[in-house]
């Protein structure tokens, strides 16, 4: 499973995080996005769990989650604004991230823009929304979320079954078509 | 012969006094500065076709030539009124009129031995001088009438056409000489000078069949464009910018303007802002109900010579057909922004609605699968009926905003080549929990796949959505039978039960938005009446229908018609829906995992 020019890099869980900080993203983010640790670290779940932070500003929706998430072995941060969320993004760096479009500061599409900009090897971005409007989908997809969901469609249980396909397939970098 | 030159000369006489008199009567009525000064040109020119018929003397010549002078300066004047002239052009008008009096009494006083060429040159200054008095503004309103509108550009071409006509038989006179002197010449000369008077007094006072016919063309085109300006406007500022462009144009007046109420300007035309003249304005009340009143303005330029009772009343009669079309574009926005309002309504409420059942339905799932701790038996069983009543809210949610995206037009149709069996046979799948034990869902299916290409979720949603009406409203059980059939390029699927029936009063109102059919037995039975409102659309949007047949007591058939796809492409897509792209994967039905979420 070697990804690009750097494929055969050997695997460092621990230390992988402190290589994706902002002002390196363009090096040492992609080296850590080549490293297959995160197929490692769902299918063993132990050690480090997979990080999820969840951008979503509304308290009751974020709990609910947390619920499911932890109970399911993930480690979860709750950000409940864009800019909260953007900078727990520059801090740590999650596996993956839940986010919501409405929040108090800014949308959620700005929030996924900004993070393209600046880190252009974020992990993956799942946008969970209450708007299902053809034309927001289809703009979440442009902006390279690998996917798209409406809040009152899917369930707890569904979005952790779903999270360790997501890493895989945002680790193999965007799918853009 | 002679008398007959006498007899033409007099007539030609009294024409010109008539004319004069005519307009000073005018004048003296409107006491307009522009027509009190064509009068004074017009009564001295009477003057002098009157007086030189007297018996000639020194005098009289003199007071002759002065009148005639006068009568061409008043010409330049009544210009003057209108379109100013330059303060040089003016200075050197009185010069040149001065110069031409004191020539006119020399030649009575000091050339009457002259040699005729002296006499003839005398003549001939004066006569020029005229001319350019007169000349000048001919060509002038020749000119500026050429930008006017009809009836405008008739009366100042008569107007100028008249003392053209003057102009040339003066100079024909005296420069002809003595070749023009025979009766014959005389009479045409004056026959000619007749026919200037009625050209002089119609521009003045056109008679009303004349400025009807001059105006005919721009009612004409006026016509067909009141349609548009009445009916087409979309909004008021269309409507009111029309209407003050058609305004200026049918009374020939170079800006216009209309107010609100409050006397806010909403549209103006040819305003420049600079009012360094005073206009000629002519007002007429927009009456727009109870907001009050507002004007519509004409304003007359330099160009505009005059507004009569024609232009006024003209005006009123337009300014009341904007009057109604202001109104029916007030009231067509206002029912615009309520139905605005209605759809906004519904979209907001729904995805507020999203919110709480996000969580409502996440912690019952929850619940269920025993993440929040372990429950009895009784706790299992209210954990499945709220799973149940919070999907059948979840439906309703996502039927009230497909009906909002399908008011705004912005519902937009993803189609697929797909199989119609499949596409039965899972909507059945999803309302299968609905069945209780005495109903049997049949599935009626031909060998072939039936090859159509559309928008799977949605027909799904459409089928489902008659399967469980069929459902609903048989509440004594029975056998619901859903037929799928291909002929004639038309697919349809029939789904009939034995149940309530609907009574034929009653089937006009099942396709409308709401639109429920009340009866004590259905009354106890929840729906949005939004379902057969949007499947019907739905099944428009894609090329079909729904069409309903029921006998009241014995069940109702609601059939699905929807066109087969081309032979064209066989097989292209499995009926399945993708997956990772489209609505697909934002999870159409309430339930449905994202496929990889299975394993």
């Amino acid at each position: 499973m070697g990804w690009g020019p750097g494929g055969s890099e050997t695997i460092d869980v621990g230390a992988a995080p402190l290589h994706w900080f902002p002002n390196q993203a363009g090096t040492s983010a992609s080296r850590w996005l080549r490293t297959p640790f995160v197929e490692q670290r769902v299918q063993a779940r132990k050690g480090s769990a997979v990080h999820v932070l969840m951008i979503e500003d509304d308290a009751s929706i974020a709990e609910m989650y947390r619920l499911q998430l932890e109970h399911d072995g993930y480690r979860v941060t709750v950000a409940t604004t864009g800019e909260v969320g953007f900078s727990t993004l520059s801090g740590s760096a999650p596996d993956i991230v839940l986010l919501d479009l409405l929040l108090p500061d800014q949308s959620g599409f700005d929030v996924l823009a900004s993070l393209n900009e600046r880190f252009p090897n974020h992990p993956p971005v799942v946008i969970l929304s209450n708007y299902g409007e053809p034309s927001m989908i289809d703009k979440g997809r442009a902006l390279g979320a690998v996917e798209y969901l409406v809040k009152s469609r899917v369930t707890p249980a569904e979005i952790s079954g779903q999270i360790p396909v997501w890493v895989e397939r945002g680790r193999r970098g965007p799918q853009e078509s | 012969m002679t008398l007959a030159v006498a007899l033409v000369q007099d007539l030609t006489a009294a024409g010109f006094v008539g004319l004069a008199l005519a307009i000073a009567y005018r004048w003296y009525r409107e006491r307009g500065r522009a027509q009190g000064k064509l009068a004074v040109s017009l009564l001295a020119l009477a003057f002098v076709a009157g007086a030189a018929r007297l018996p000639p003397s020194a005098l009289l010549s003199v007071v002759l030539i002065i009148a005639f002078m006068l009568s061409g300066f008043f010409v330049l004047l009544f210009r003057n009124e209108f379109i100013p002239l330059g303060r040089t052009a003016y200075r050197a008008a009185y010069v040149l009129l001065g110069v031409s009096i004191v020539l006119g009494v020399l030649d009575v006083v000091a050339f009457q031995h002259a040699s005729p060429l002296v006499i003839s040159a005398a003549a001939f200054v004066l006569i020029s001088a005229w001319a350019i008095f007169t000349g000048e503004p001919i060509i002038r309103f020749w000119l500026a009438s050429n930008s006017l509108p009809a009836v405008q550009k008739a009366r100042l071409r008569f107007l100028s056409f008249g003392f053209a006509v003057l102009i040339a038989i003066l100079f024909v006179d005296v420069l002809g000489g003595s070749a023009l002197r025979s009766p014959t010449a005389l009479i045409i000369t004056q026959l000619l000078a007749l026919a200037v008077v009625p050209l002089i007094f119609v521009s003045l006072a056109p008679p009303a069949l004349l400025r009807r016919i001059w105006r005919m063309g721009e009612e004409n085109a006026l016509r067909p464009a009141m349609q548009e300006l009445l009916i087409f406007s979309a909004n008021q500022q269309d409507l009111a910018d029309r209407a003050v462009f058609w305004a200026v144009r049918l009374l020939g007046a170079t800006a216009g303007f209309i107010a609100d109420p409050n006397g806010k300007v909403i549209a103006s035309v040819g305003i420049s802002g600079q009012g360094d003249e005073s206009h000629q304005v002519v007002r007429a009340p927009l009456h727009l109900g109870e907001e009050g009143e507002g004007t519509l303005a004409v304003v007359g330029g330099r160009f505009t010579p005059l507004f009569g009772t024609d232009e006024i009343s003209q005006l009123r009669a337009y300014a009341n057909s904007v009057s109604a079309g202001l109104q029916r574009v007030r009231v067509t926005e206002r029912m615009a922004a309520i139905e605005k309002n209605k759809s906004q309504f519904l979209n907001l409420a729904s995805h507020e609605l999203r919110g709480p059942v996000t969580v409502i339905r996440g912690y019952v799932s929850m619940l269920e699968g025993g993440l929040l701790g372990v429950l009895n038996e009784r706790g299992r069983k209210a954990a499945g009926v709220m799973a149940a009543k919070v999907s059948e809210m979840n439906e309703l949610i996502e039927e009230m905003i497909e009906a909002a995206r399908l008011e705004e037009g912005g519902l937009t149709l993803r189609t697929v080549d797909s199989d119609l069996r499949e596409i039965a046979r899972s909507a059945a799948a999803t309302v299968a929990p609905l069945a209780d034990s005495h109903h049997r869902v049949v599935l009626d299916l031909p060998e072939r796949r039936v090859r159509v290409k559309l928008d799977p979720d949605r027909t799904r949603t459409i089928i489902a959505n008659l399967l469980s009406n069929a459902i609903k409203y048989s509440p004594d059980g029975g056998e619901i039978t859903c037929q799928v059939r291909a002929r004639g390029g038309v697919a349809r699927v029939a789904v009939t039960d034995q149940g309530l029936g609907i009574a034929r009063d009653d089937l006009p109102i099942l396709f409308t938005r709401f639109g429920r059919v009340i009866t004590p037995q259905t009354e106890h039975l929840k729906g949005t009446g939004l379902g057969l409102f949007l499947g019907r659309q739905l099944a428009q949007l894609q090329g079909g229908d729904i069409t309903v047949a029921s006998v009241e007591g014995e069940g109702s058939t609601f059939t699905l018609q929807l066109p087969v796809a081309g032979a064209a492409e066989p097989g292209a897509h499995p009926p399945e829906r993708r997956s990772s792209d489209g609505d697909g994967a934002a999870g159409r039905q309430s339930g449905a995992s994202p496929a990889r979420a299975q394993h």
